[in-house]
């Protein structure tokens, strides 16, 4: 079976009925998509599936051959991250950052979809499947509307992460 | 089975998988799905996918339709969907009540989930499709059958669902018992399409996976020239109200008539 993964042609095995949060996780590396609830009710395995954003505990890979699969470690790293990456550091959008991943591809696919700024009701129809049990759900959706707005602060959000990941 | 596996370690439900099929044409998966005896469907995946992570199913035969070219949509006198067709085009292209019906889930779920798949696990849509008239048709035991929903989904048996039409109302409105967040099934719906020769009532989600109800005492006493409250006091007749997780019987026996009102009421408004 053949899939794109974040832009890297990849070739992988298992059966046609292993869902592609599995195949991601522990046949990639790739732990971004995190095995939340694993019936599609929690938002956080979401990845992009040729740009649309996708529960990946629900998709089976005898559906995807050829597909192009983007996640959380697509989206870009401490040294590059994305507008809305940003944002979310600079709102405080992420607490125990569980939800994190899926919460930014599903509204990555959001600001694509509207290219302009949008509007929290728009944003709370696009994530209403997400669950964050930190209950941040404001300030989600303040860095979401902040995004597409170009409200950005700066780029101190930058160097605190890259301190952060240096520490841990 | 655990529903996590560490990295490094095999999921074991694959390897009991002995056959998946994918065929590329509608007739190929007719064919394969055969009388459904013993066959696993997978359409858009959303309800399948969970039983097969935790370990609730163990195919012996799995059919895939993904690529079975069951998503045409044609859009004629009346509104002629696949099976295979996403609840998001659904909303995007459907008449009310149904339109609304197929706005439940969540973005990505409506993205992902099919009408063949809603009416087949006693999904949202029903009680719209029962109010519209729509007809299934599906394949299986005896060939191929034409019909409308209703005697469908009283049938029951394993059938594959092919397509649905759906005729074009004078108008229509859906409502639902609100749910406590995204992922809770709804305690009650209700769906009233106006059609040619009258108006037409059905009653969803009576418990999870209930059959929609077509609510015919309500709509003799509208014929009859009954208010829509009057009416609607009716809608006791047609449901037997049941206990699930979500609400009790007696609950929803008291909301029933208030919700069928509200819609009878907006659906004047429509006019």
């Amino acid at each position: 079976m053949k899939l794109i993964v974040n832009g890297q042609p990849r070739t992988v095995g298992g059966n046609a009925l292993t869902p592609l949060l599995r195949v991601l996780r522990e046949e990639l590396g790739l732990v971004g998509a995190k095995a939340g609830c694993q019936h599609g009710s929690c938002g956080t395995c979401t990845v992009l599936v040729d740009g649309q954003p996708r529960r990946s505990c629900l998709l089976l890979l005898g559906s995807l051959d050829g597909a192009q699969i983007t996640t959380v470690e697509g989206l870009g790293g401490p040294a590059c991250l994305s507008d809305l990456q940003v944002a979310f550091n600079e709102r405080y959008a992420a607490q125990c950052g569980f939800c994190t991943p899926g919460m930014l591809l599903a509204a990555t696919a959001l600001l694509r979809r509207k290219a302009g700024p949008v509007e929290r009701d728009e944003v709370v129809d696009a994530l209403g499947g997400h669950y964050c049990r930190c209950t941040g759900y404001v300030k989600i959706v303040d860095a979401v509307v902040a995004a597409s707005r170009g409200e950005l602060l700066g780029k101190m959000a930058v160097s605190t992460l890259e301190i952060r990941g240096a520490e841990l | 089975m655990s529903s996590y596996h560490a990295p490094g370690s095999r999921a074991l439900l694959v390897e009991r998988v002995a056959d998946v099929l994918v065929p590329t044409t509608p007739a190929g998966a007719i064919t394969a799905f055969g009388d459904g005896s013993g066959i696993t469907v997978v359409g858009g995946g959303t309800v399948v996918t969970p039983l097969l992570t935790h370990g609730y199913l163990w195919p012996e035969r799995a059919l895939m339709l993904h690529a079975a070219g069951l998503d045409k949509i044609v859009d004629g006198g009346r509104l002629e969907v696949g099976a295979m067709t996403t609840l998001a085009e659904v909303a995007a292209i459907a008449p009310e009540p149904l339109a609304s019906a197929a706005r439940i889930p969540d973005y990505e779920i409506r993205g992902q989930g099919t009408v063949g798949g809603n009416i087949s696990v006693g999904g949202d849509l029903q009680p719209a499709l029962v109010a519209l008239g729509a007809q299934v048709r599906s394949a299986g035991l005896g060939g191929e059958r034409f019909e409308p929903i209703e005697d469908f989904l009283a049938a029951g048996g394993p059938r594959l669902v092919l397509s649905v039409a759906v005729p074009r109302p004078l108008g229509g409105v859906y409502l639902e018992q609100r749910r406590r967040h995204a992922h809770t099934y709804p305690v009650l719906t209700v769906a009233v399409a106006r059609r040619g020769d009258g108006i037409h009532v059905a009653v969803g989600r009576q418990a999870e996976r209930a059959v929609a109800v077509a609510c015919r005492s309500v709509e003799r006493a509208l014929a009859g020239g009954a208010t829509p409250a009057e009416a609607a006091a009716a809608v006791v007749e047609d449901v037997q109200t049941e206990d699930d997780a979500l609400a009790s019987a007696w609950y929803r026996r008291r909301l029933l008539p208030l919700l069928v009102a509200r819609a009878l009421t907006q659906l004047e408004g429509t006019r």
